[in-house]
């Protein structure tokens, strides 16, 4: 029984402030070593409650910034880690294979109102919706699992997210670890006992994964990219691009893959990848 | 019984000189506020287990100094949340009537206390704050907001200083003097593992002064005072004031509101009827 686990870093217990990766002072490469371990520590627990559920094959993916934040000096030996650049999708080896998905660290899209570090993959953008469903990133994985079918049972982050993963995911299990009070500021528990919880409702969405239905979208797929500042010019809009104003631009596909092939044109349509896991060969 | 604890960084023990964060990039300079957060972090615990065995069921930490996350969170006891972070909502986010009583560990003395280790208000730049005429520190400035919503403010941990500082205005709290300053940088400290014996037996101790401390109360309308040591107002500017603000010389500005809350609402700019997630919800 396979799991996907998606992680990142704004929504873990005990992170408030972005991470600064251009800041190389000693005091912030100390503080970014311990995000990492705030994480990792939230990622198995997790990895625990899902071994507990069943699950024999997890795969996390290491989700965040620069694409090696987890602490694998630290990490659960029972699950396997995607980390690393150039990726090939956004989310490798989500697909029809896996029993259900969920995330950890998980934080609110953008433009929610005092959920903590709240955004939408960059700061640039505004809102996006895709059929007229607006979703932040965690919202995407779930999209991008119902389109193979695979429903999104589980979430760990700030409350703000967990609301919004409630309303997407009917039936969803969620351990808010943190209440947002702004941008910048939250009322966090302690790393401790946020993975008691962790490790307890990743366990219970084992029983999530028959009641709720994967998140799906009706052909065609209408996506609406919404920026902060004038970004888009009607008269030099892009191929398979809609300029609606300056701040709005549209794109539509066949389906959910066929659009996010359009926006990040460097990604392979149905990556099959090989369905590798560790072991002694021969 | 909900206790709420503000934290500082200048009135721990084994700390007697300013937080290092402006000083520079050095390794030295990071691991001692690596070094300052763990010390701050091990007598926040220290409170939490007093206050729990006095019987409290829940201790909310407001991680107060400087840049608003100096505490350490891999070491936060399980049982505690913590607010933190930047750009807050308001002051003192989560002190409200629904807690029983006000604490505060890592306290300093306030401005012009000549003895007071790393004595202060706020800025370097103040001599004194006062609220209708009464001269305050942070910390007292704090308990006139906790008297606002009907809260006791118990227990103070800090500098000997800051410790009469408080029962002067409190009678009653109880004071666990960690240090006693002998002037701005220097003074004689317990060893940090004896102060945190100090704080646990304080803070235990104080819980049963909840009901007899009486809460502070201030007239209608409350006017804060702030005073600096340099001349910085320019009273010509008298016109360009906000309403409820006046300058009283170059020295000297006033804030004037009908109570202490819409005063601080108006100096900071808080939205005055914010309203934190986890009261929306109930």
């Amino acid at each position: 029984m396979r799991f996907y686990v998606m992680t990142d870093i704004e929504g873990v217990a005990g992170v408030c402030g972005w991470e600064d990766r251009k800041d190389e002072s000693i005091y912030n490469s100390m503080r970014r070593q311990r995000i990492g371990r705030l994480l990792t520590g939230e990622v198995n627990a997790a990895v625990d409650g899902l071994s507990a559920a069943g699950f024999d094959d997890i795969i996390v993916n290491d989700g965040h910034g620069a694409g090696s934040t987890i602490n694998y000096e630290q990490a659960d030996p029972r699950a396997v880690y995607f980390h690393g650049l150039d990726r090939p999708f956004w989310l490798p080896f989500l697909d029809e294979t896996c029993t259900a998905t969920g995330a950890v660290g998980a934080h609110a899209r953008a433009s929610t109102p005092d959920a903590n570090l709240s955004h939408t993959m960059s700061g640039a953008i505004r809102r996006w919706t895709f059929n007229g469903i607006e979703v932040g990133e965690t919202g995407l994985q779930a999209l991008i699992a119902g389109y193979y079918g695979v429903p999104f049972v589980f979430a760990a982050g700030d409350v703000h997210l967990c609301r919004e993963m409630e309303a997407l995911c009917p039936g969803c299990v969620t351990v808010a670890v943190k209440q947002g009070t702004s941008l910048l500021s939250a009322l966090t528990l302690a790393p401790e006992r946020a993975r008691q919880l962790i490790r307890e409702g990743a366990e219970r969405a084992a029983e999530a994964v028959d009641r709720v239905e994967p998140l799906t979208l009706e052909s065609p797929v209408l996506f609406r990219d919404e920026r902060k500042e004038p970004t888009w010019d009607e008269e030099d809009p892009g191929e398979a691009t809609r300029v609606i104003n300056a701040h709005v631009r549209e794109i539509e596909g066949e389906d959910l893959m066929d659009v996010l092939l359009k926006v990040y044109p460097k990604y392979e349509r149905d990556l099959k990848p090989e369905q590798w896991r560790p072991g002694v060969r021969g | 019984m909900k206790v709420y604890i503000v934290t500082d960084l200048e009135g721990v023990a084994g700390i007697s000189q300013w937080d290092p964060r402006h000083q520079g990039d050095t390794h030295y300079g990071a691991t001692l506020r690596e070094q300052f957060g763990r010390l701050l972090t091990e007598e926040v615990n220290a409170a939490a287990r007093g206050f729990f065995a006095g019987g409290a069921t829940e201790v909310i930490v407001n991680d107060g100094h400087g840049a608003g996350s100096t505490m350490n969170p891999e070491l936060f006891d399980p049982r505690i949340q913590v607010f933190h972070g930047l750009e807050r909502p308001n002051y003192c986010t989560g002190l409200d009537e629904t807690c029983d009583a006000l604490a505060s560990v890592g306290t300093h003395a306030k401005a012009r206390t000549t003895a007071g280790n790393l004595h202060h208000t706020m800025g370097k730049s103040i001599r004194d704050y006062s609220l209708n005429g009464i001269s305050v520190g942070e910390t007292g400035y704090q308990a006139f907001l906790a008297g606002y919503y009907g809260v006791p403010y118990i227990f103070c941990a800090g500098d000997e200083w800051a410790v009469r500082e408080m029962q002067e205005l409190c009678p009653g709290c109880v004071g666990a003097a960690v240090k006693v300053g002998t002037s701005r940088l220097s003074a004689l400290t317990a060893a940090p593992e004896r102060a945190r014996e100090i704080i646990e037996e304080g803070a235990r101790l104080s819980m049963e002064r909840i009901g007899v401390v009486k809460p502070l109360t201030l007239e209608s309308p409350v006017v804060f005072r702030e005073v600096h040591e340099d001349p910085i107002f320019d009273p010509e500017n008298q016109d360009k004031q906000p309403p409820g603000r006046r300058i009283i010389d170059c020295r000297t500005m006033e804030v004037e509101a009908p109570d202490i809350k819409a005063m601080m609402d108006l100096k900071y700019g808080f939205k005055p009827d914010w309203m934190p997630i986890w009261r929306k919800e109930g």
